[in-house]
């Protein structure tokens, strides 16, 4: 009766829980990571399927989460800025990681997620929720964690990636990877050219007449190595550089020629050594990250950051481990108004326990300096109980509390005409409440659902206020979220043909708790952009070497600004496609076929920003 | 569309029947089903249409406020404030001609029976002709850069433009203009060149006048042979020309000062009047001899700013009068029939504005929930 009620809430996602593992087998294990969610009990953290980045080769990853998740990210045109909000808060309230760097721009304090292509990306995870105290600053919504897929043992790989699509879209990717069981390299070289001249109706002319779309082509194209090796049974050494450089062309708004251009520069690097002391290990990590951002051709934006951390970690027993870390960050960035660096340091120790089978916690603490201030002390606390757990199903009850902030940008403090240097963190208090069921149907299939209701006060929040002719920001605005968070995933084989499908459900509720004068009409209005509603699903049947697959995105509507006075509508976008697995002699690989938005919607995730109608791409992967 | 949809979902809903050929399975599947089959149907409508919502009216008098809307963000509108009704029509030009304005409002003038909105968007710069009664558009001049200001001689629009950018991110404008259309729009017919940033251009006695921030420049063209005729520097920023009592008056800044100088119309001479009131941005004259500015205080760092509203004597004779003070204010104008004053709060640009009507004293009356960044009144 239970199964039923709980089928009822609507559906199944869900990333995969992790079992946490404390044996180590190099001879297995590429590079060593503790699982994301070992210290997040009581958390969701999603994963994705791998076969999605083959389906999005030359899109973003902006592309892929808007498309297969319940979050929402601003995308100012196709190809364009695309920043992701998780629970209703902003852009740089999500901390974004590429193999444990954290690689928010300093400058900017977010990601642009329209510069993450799919093709040098291992895998991902993404953490709903605040977890400053696991990750640090600008994690108060959540975090994205970005890795590279390393393997020993594989031999020799080589696989080759063409993709074909409309308004001129040509993606190229080589990947050449070997492994033996000391070493491991792969080599990823991509190209991504997209000339985005799509027809749109065009909003601003009378009778709403059908444009094209010029100044939006994008080209990009970057370089990932990875190097891994296992010096002896009980060190590993691992490496990583990715280089990445897009130049767009930036769209303009409807009724506007604009040729304005962009061009984005992103070289990374991380070294990584390990060290294993039987259950017990010890990680140092360097990394650097390089980001140049070159506006119009003249207007030259340079940072770069600077990593030293270590972490030690205790796997005292199966039911309790503990690490403790620092990190050391020097920042310095070269803009086009200012010049000027900082150091950050932080500790920090997690623990998970597991007192009984049934019932686990994790214990987080973290303590930041910037600039030789403290940042107020970051903890969190969260626990899961398993209420069921038999071998068709289980029933968890789960819960976090923690806080979490974000260290000002170094614009909002140093841009000259405007910058505050007497801005203080923004600070988070978060606490959410959630349920797990997972179910199988006698070995023909599986049921995952996840629910999860959270509130958050998010204070100090900064925004950029006019004063006279020139802006500056300030610590004014406080923003309450609370939201619900529904993922179901299943699947289920009918003889030769495998079903699976997942449902994600996100409804968050962001609301200013600020006026700026007595004649602000935003208190307690939905902040910007922030849709109330969200809600994907997919669809997958798979018989033999062919798959077919559905997809529906509902956006709701979304405010442009902070009274709610006016309405960007909602959209629905369905994509379809089918993907065929062949063999040839020697040679394997997939051929894929997308349609994205086959029903020819017209909408604008931003307002006044034209997105593509129907639209299509094929994608040819061979391997050897 | 909607039809289409929904034979979609039956189809994938037929699809997955067929595929579980066995019947034991239909219970399970049928959750799928059912779920996919609410996401489908549930979440599918959702219009994206413009349509005109409101009837062409009569909006022959009034006020027009200019919501000159966030940068890059093509959302300056008009709102109608009829102080016989009361009401209160925002996004005017949308609802009257269904098409979104698109546009970063510089100025509106009226002229005859229309009325010019100049919009300096970024890339899709233009000035739109409508209807003054019925605010229908009747035509829009295109090709422009920043076009901050428009006047009209004869059949001819004159259109003061900034030109672009220097392409060396100095943001300075080395090849201003003033652009000559048709009243009715069309394509520009020719561009005069003129001087630095033309900021402000008027039709005076017959002549057209152009005043110019960058180059302190007060130029005077023949509309009839499109010929410069005659030119002056000047000794400060000019901000806008003001037309009183039959005569050409220049509102300009220049050292926390403000000069209020009548222009000799043929020599372009300037009277030479300056008061100790800094960092205003906005000037009007009333009907007494005084003068209305609104000006800025800010603090020490720049983290808040205070705006006035005070008033002084043309004569510089009498006291400076406080008549209203707030934050976030963006703009002033007088109805003069009446005599009341209409202040623009922009709400710190986070949302939509508010215009205060106060009496002459400051007192308010009334509040009116206007668009993004109202900034100046036309009374007609």
């Amino acid at each position: 009766m239970l199964g039923k009620i709980l089928l009822l809430w609507v559906f199944a996602i869900g990333g995969e829980n992790h079992v946490p593992s404390d044996t180590l087998d190099l001879q297995e294990i590429a590079v060593y990571a503790t699982p994301l969610d070992k210290y997040a009990i009581g958390q969701q953290v999603l994963t994705f399927d791998k076969k999605l980045f083959k389906e999005f080769a030359g899109r973003s990853l902006g592309d892929l989460l808007q498309q297969n998740s319940g979050l929402f990210l601003r995308q100012y045109g196709e190809g364009m800025v695309a920043s992701l909000t998780i629970r209703g808060t902003s852009a740089g309230h999500t901390a974004v990681f590429w193999n444990g760097l954290p690689v928010n721009s300093p400058s900017l304090g977010q990601t642009d997620f329209s510069l993450l292509p799919n093709e040098a990306i291992g895998n991902i995870a993404v953490h709903l929720g605040s977890s400053g105290a696991l990750y640090g600053t600008d994690a108060i919504g959540g975090a994205v964690h970005l890795y590279s897929d390393l393997r020993f043992n594989q031999g020799h790989q080589l696989q080759v990636n063409q993709g074909f699509g409309s308004y001129g879209r040509v993606n190229s990717a080589v990947s050449y990877g070997f492994s033996d069981q000391k070493f491991v390299t792969k080599t990823k070289v991509y190209w991504n050219n997209s000339d985005n001249d799509f027809k749109y109706r065009d909003l601003t002319r009378p009778g709403t007449p059908e444009a094209r779309v010029s100044n939006a082509a994008v080209r990009q194209k970057g370089v990932v190595q990875d190097l891994a090796w296992n010096i002896n049974p009980s060190s590993q050494l691992s490496t990583a550089v990715w280089y990445n450089t897009t130049n767009r062309e930036i769209q303009p708004l409807m009724g506007s020629n604009s040729k304005d251009v962009q061009e984005d520069n992103h070289l990374r690097w991380v070294l990584d050594y390990k060290y294993f002391l039987g259950q017990n290990a010890l990680n140092l990590k360097a990394g650097w990250v390089k980001d140049i951002l070159l506006f119009n051709r003249n207007s030259r934006n340079e940072t770069a950051k600077y990593f030293l951390s270590g972490e030690f970690e205790w796997n005292f027993h199966e039911n309790l481990s503990s690490k403790l870390g620092g990190r050391y960050t020097y920042i310095i960035g070269d803009l086009s108004t200012y010049l000027a660096d900082e150091e950050r340091m932080e500790w920090y120790s997690s623990t998970t326990y597991r007192p009984l089978e049934k019932l686990a916690f994790s214990l987080n603490l973290r303590q930041a300096v910037f600039n030789h201030e403290f940042v107020p002390f970051t903890p969190s606390a969260s626990g899961q109980y398993d209420l069921i757990k038999k071998e068709k199903h289980e029933l968890s009850i789960r819960a976090a509390i923690s806080k979490s902030y974000k260290i000002p940008t170094l614009n909002d403090r140093f841009w000259i005409p405007g910058g505050n240097p007497e801005l203080v963190p923004e600070k988070g208090t978060s606490w959410e409440t959630g349920l797990s069921y997972q179910k199988n149907f006698k070995g023909n299939g599986a049921l995952n659902m996840e629910m999860t209701y959270y509130r958050m006060d998010v204070e100090n929040w900064i925004i950029w206020l006019p004063q006279g002719s020139i802006w500056s920001p300030t610590n004014v605005r406080n923003v309450k979220n609370q939201g619900l968070e529904v993922f179901t995933e299943g699947n289920y084989s009918f003889g030769k043909v495998k079903l699976k499908a997942h449902v994600n459900y996100a409804y968050n509720q962001a609301r200013n708790q600020t006026k700026i004068n007595s004649n602000d009409r935003s208190f307690g209005k939905q902040l910007p952009y922030t849709p109330l509603h969200k809600m994907q699903w997919n669809l997958r049947a798979q018989r033999n070497g062919l798959e077919v697959f559905i997809n529906q995105i509902y956006t709701g509507e979304r405010f442009d600004t902070t009274d709610n006075e006016s309405i960007v509508a909602p959209y629905t976008l369905w994509n379809a496609g089918l993907n065929y697995q062949w063999q040839f002699f020697k040679f394997e690989g997939k051929v894929g076929l997308n349609i994205f938005n086959f029903l020819n919607e017209h909408y604008q995730a931003m307002k006044l920003r034209a997105m593509p109608g129907r639209n299509y791409q094929i994608n040819l992967n061979i391997n050897l | 569309m909607k039809s289409s949809r929904k034979k979609l979902s039956y189809a994938l809903m037929n699809i997955l029947r067929d595929s579980s050929k066995n019947y034991k399975h239909m219970k399970k599947i049928n959750y799928l089903v059912l779920l996919f089959g609410i996401s489908a149907t549930l979440f599918m409508a959702c219009g994206n249409e413009l349509e005109p919502s409101l009837s062409a009216g009569t909006y022959d008098h009034g006020v027009l406020i200019i919501n000159e809307g966030n940068f890059f963000s093509g959302d300056g509108e008009i709102t109608h404030y009829d102080p016989m009704t009361e009401e209160v029509t925002n996004n005017l030009y949308q609802k009257v001609n269904g098409v979104v304005l698109a546009a970063y409002i510089e100025q509106v003038r009226v002229f005859g029976d229309k009325a010019y909105i100049v919009d300096s968007n970024q890339g899709g710069a233009k000035v739109v002709a409508v209807d003054k009664a019925s605010f229908v558009e009747k035509g829009r001049v295109e090709g422009l850069e920043i076009p901050r200001d428009v006047a009209v001689a004869g059949n001819r629009l004159f259109i003061a433009d900034w030109g672009n950018y220097d392409d060396q991110g100095n943001y300075t404008n080395p090849n201003s203009f003033v652009a000559v259309a048709d009243i009715n729009g069309g394509e520009v017919l020719e561009k005069i060149t003129v001087s630095s940033r033309p900021q402000s251009i008027v039709e005076f006695n017959g002549n057209i006048y152009v005043a110019c921030q960058e180059s302190m420049e007060i130029i005077k063209i023949n509309p009839s042979s499109l010929e410069i005729v005659a030119r002056a520097t000047y000794s400060a920023i000019p901000s806008e020309f003001l037309l009183n009592k039959e005569k050409l008056f220049l509102y300009s800044t220049m050292d926390q000062q403000i000069h209020l100088d009548e222009i000799n119309p043929e020599a372009l001479s300037a009277s030479g009047t300056i008061y100790d009131i800094p960092n205003t941005s906005r000037l009007i004259l009333n009907e007494t001899e005084e003068a209305l500015v609104l000006t800025s205080e800010f603090s020490e760092d720049f983290s808040y700013t205070e705006n006035q509203v005070l008033s002084f004597p043309l004569s510089g004779a009498g006291s400076i009068t406080t008549i209203y003070e707030a934050r976030s204010l963006k703009g002033i104008g007088l109805d003069k029939p009446d005599n009341q004053l209409y202040i623009a709060d922009d709400n710190g640009i986070q949302g939509n504005g508010t215009v205060i009507i106060t009496d002459q004293n400051g007192e308010e009356i009334k509040k009116l929930d206007v668009g993004r960044v109202p900034s100046k009144f036309h009374f007609y």
